[in-house]
């Protein structure tokens, strides 16, 4: 590469921010992505005061809510809205970086731990004669699966 | 992979960063196959060997 090549990519690269921007725009993400995840956040509040599920006092379940998934919902608008090559530190073929092979090895050798977990609780539950509620058990296998996978990728980096 | 990327890279005296961006890849990557412990990908390989204009088999040895 030639160098004023170089110097035109380090000053593109300066040009990156944190959040990024949007696709096709020089406007920041932030800026879409906040109001339209607190739109979301406040509508899912509303949904559950209305609905009765946050127990014997609505109002306050709704906020709490609310104030709960402001938070996913924000992080997936960003992800949806953003231009990843202005991110700041985005590298041009990350699926030829070493993170992507972390992320394969974790992902796999995660896949056969929460088949393990999930089969023995089942195991359990069925011949332990247990009922518990579906509203326990799906958001357990959630956590077990990113458990799973982020200390299989932690284990995975660690040995390089 | 054993390798010579690491006296490479000092000849020219580039960084590792400046290599994974001459690349496009994380530093990371540098780092992992400089110490043997990432087997880049054969289009990585190429570029690799484009780079410092030498063969594949000129900078990895699989001894």
């Amino acid at each position: 590469m030639d160098p004023r090549d170089h110097a035109a990519d380090e000053q593109a690269s300066d040009q990156r921010s944190r959040w990024g921007r949007l696709r096709g725009s020089d406007t920041s993400t932030l800026w879409v992505a906040i109001p339209v995840a607190i739109l979301l956040a406040v509508g899912i509040g509303v949904l559950v005061t209305l609905t009765g599920v946050a127990g014997p006092r609505p109002v306050v379940g709704g906020i709490a809510f609310a104030f709960v998934t402001v938070w996913p919902c924000f992080g997936l608008v960003w992800a949806l809205v953003v231009d990843r090559e202005t991110l700041h530190g985005a590298v041009d073929r990350p699926e030829e970086s070493v993170e992507s092979q972390w992320y394969d090895a974790a992902a796999g050798k995660a896949f056969t731990d929460v088949l393990l977990v999930v089969g023995l609780g089942t195991a359990v539950i069925a011949f332990g004669g247990l009922e518990p509620p579906a509203i326990v058990v799906l958001p357990g296998v959630i956590v077990v699966a990113m458990v799973a996978f982020g200390v299989r990728y932690l284990l995975v980096r660690t040995r390089g | 992979m054993r390798n010579v990327l690491p006296e490479l890279r000092r000849e020219r005296g580039w960084s590792q960063q400046r290599l994974a961006d001459e690349l496009g890849v994380s530093r990371q990557t540098i780092i992992s196959i400089e110490r043997g412990r990432f087997d880049p990908s054969l289009p990585l390989a190429f570029r690799l060997a484009r780079t410092f204009d030498r063969a594949i088999e000129d900078i990895f040895d699989d001894a």
